[in-house]
């Protein structure tokens, strides 16, 4: 056996004696480790509160953004759908607009509405 | 009992950040025990060692509600953040043991250490780390002692695995050299 082996032998059991006899935790050290533990617990959970509480100015944009979206999603939805049902009836109004080259004008739906007035106005600053 | 024996660390610590102090008392029954081990091997002062590792588990609280399971291990986390507390501690002091000090080397230091008792071939160690360059001695024991992979130590120091390799092999060499110059601590002769 060479010294090389005979040295890490002898440091292996060293290394095995410190393994063997781990500097105990007292039992004043560990109940000051818990209260910090109840305590860190409690500041956790404030500290999730006040970030919840306080949402970025991103975070609210965002929350208008997605909720307009949705809704005018929706208007709209609904406006083709009344015209697309008012077409079959006697009520003078066609849904053929959405399918066909000709421009419409809101006077053509709504006539008398007075809509038509503006047709030719010429907006000036 | 209840979940808390069987919950992984990452769990626990989750709960932690939702305010449960029971998981977080859990956490410390866990690690505390390692980590002061750690401390104490590396600093070699009681005192100290309890204060880097009470300093530790303070900042372990602190980011608790950010914690996402799966990205780290909480162990290595704590370990990570403690070698910086030891780092710091052992930079603040003046040398312990200079290099004068360290004798002639003698032919066989494993006759010695069989001689020994195990108190003392602990404080033979000790001493021998004391020797170390701070980051050899912090390796080295989380290598040989804590018994910690290469590449989770990597992950502690911030090094490559083949940094911790190297480190702990001259780390091992200068515990060696240290040890030889220590015959007469030792109880031995030539």
């Amino acid at each position: 056996m060479s010294d090389t082996d005979k040295d890490d032998i002898a440091l292996e059991q060293l290394f095995s004696a410190a393994r063997s006899q781990s500097p105990a935790a007292d039992d004043d050290f560990m109940a000051r480790l818990m209260a910090d533990a109840e305590t860190g617990a409690a500041a956790a959970v404030t500290t999730l509160a006040s970030q919840e509480a306080k949402p970025s100015r991103s975070g609210w944009l965002s929350k208008l953004t997605t909720a307009w979206l949705p809704a005018s999603g929706l208007t709209a939805a609904m406006a083709i759908g009344i015209f697309v049902g008012a077409s079959d009836t006697d009520l003078g109004v066609s849904s053929d607009f959405l399918l066909s080259d000709t421009d419409y004008l809101i006077e053509d739906f709504l006539p008398g509405s007075g809509f038509g007035e503006f047709d030719d106005t010429e907006i000036s600053g | 009992m209840d979940g808390l024996t069987e919950a992984p660390d990452s769990a626990l610590l989750v709960a932690v950040g939702n305010g449960d102090g029971r998981a977080a008392q859990a956490l410390v029954g866990r690690l505390a025990p390692k980590l002061l081990s750690h401390a104490t091997r590396v600093l070699g002062d009681k005192d100290e060692a309890q204060d880097a590792v009470q300093e530790t588990l303070v900042k372990l609280w602190k980011i608790a509600p950010e914690w996402r399971q799966g990205e780290a291990k909480v162990s290595t986390w704590c370990y990570r953040v403690l070698v910086n507390h030891c780092t710091d501690r052992l930079r603040a002091r003046k040398p312990s043991v200079a290099l004068d000090a360290i004798a002639e080397p003698v032919s066989d230091i494993k006759s010695a250490v069989e001689g020994m008792t195990e108190t003392a071939r602990n404080d033979a160690l000790q001493h021998a780390l004391g020797t170390l360059p701070d980051r050899q001695r912090q390796a080295v024991v989380l290598r040989h002692i804590e018994e910690l992979a290469n590449p989770e130590i990597a992950q502690i120091m911030g090094l490559s695995v083949e940094a911790v390799e190297s480190l702990t092999a001259r780390g091992k060499r200068a515990l060696k050299q240290a040890l030889e110059g220590r015959k007469d601590e030792l109880g031995y002769a030539e």
